[in-house]
């Protein structure tokens, strides 16, 4: 499972939740910054963690 | 660049981008096919009735608790959706393989979003009803934090999962 293929959901959810509404406009908006803020570090760290997990799953085997 | 990728990512965004447009001008009712299932679930979990309430969405009068169209977890069906295209259909090495990887990954995702959903709300009511805060994560911070973390959760595994199923059957 490991390799590029990990970042999709990260990549897929960042752009839908905070690069879509931000081209139209939700940046100007309170709270944006916070939003895109908490989206970012926790998909980021899911994906890194998920990442993590599976490359201690692989050097077992 | 194979069709039997191009094909199946090309109709997963254009389909994602639909449902986006179609969700900004829809109802409760309109939403339907997300909320009555999760509304359903939660019930059971809950152990308390959500009933439909028009143009409002699903209503708990025990907990004082409304599971409305914002609450329909429509952007973490897109997300799941295209997540699975795009991750499964360069494996597929026909072009009706790779057109099956559509409804597989609707069904796929439209099952997690229901779960996930019933996950963050089950979370959420009690968070909601106590009132919980913690120094700057006013309640409302809250809410939205613990939404991530359940919907990056939900996303996180399903895609692992079938990233491995794919790549056992591809084996």
């Amino acid at each position: 499972v490991r390799g590029p293929r990990q970042w999709i959901p990260f990549a897929v959810y960042v752009a839908v939740t905070v690069v879509a509404p931000a081209i139209r406009g939700a940046w100007r908006t309170e709270g944006f910054v916070e939003h895109a803020s908490t989206v970012i570090v926790v998909s980021f760290l899911a994906t890194v963690t998920w990442r993590a997990l599976d490359g201690r799953r692989a050097q077992k085997r | 660049v194979r069709v039997s990728t191009v094909l199946p990512v090309a109709v997963s965004l254009i389909a994602a981008y639909m449902l986006k447009s179609f969700h900004s001008r829809a109802g409760s009712e309109d939403l339907g096919w997300i909320l009555a299932p999760t509304a359903a679930v939660l019930s059971w979990v809950t152990d308390h009735p959500f009933v439909a309430e028009p143009g409002v969405g699903y209503v708990s009068r025990d907990l004082l608790y409304a599971v409305v169209p914002s609450c329909a977890g429509v952007n973490f069906l897109v997300v799941a959706f295209v997540s699975l295209v795009v991750g499964l259909a360069p494996a597929r090495r026909t072009v009706a393989g790779g057109v099956l990887v559509l409804p597989a990954a609707a069904a796929t995702a439209w099952i997690t979003t229901v779960l996930a959903n019933v996950t963050r709300l089950a979370v959420a009511i009690p968070l909601h009803r106590s009132g919980v805060s913690l120094g700057p994560l006013t309640s409302e911070r809250i809410h939205h934090l613990e939404g991530t973390i359940v919907y990056v959760l939900f996303l996180t595994t399903m895609f692992a999962l079938a990233l491995r199923g794919s790549d056992r059957a591809g084996a």
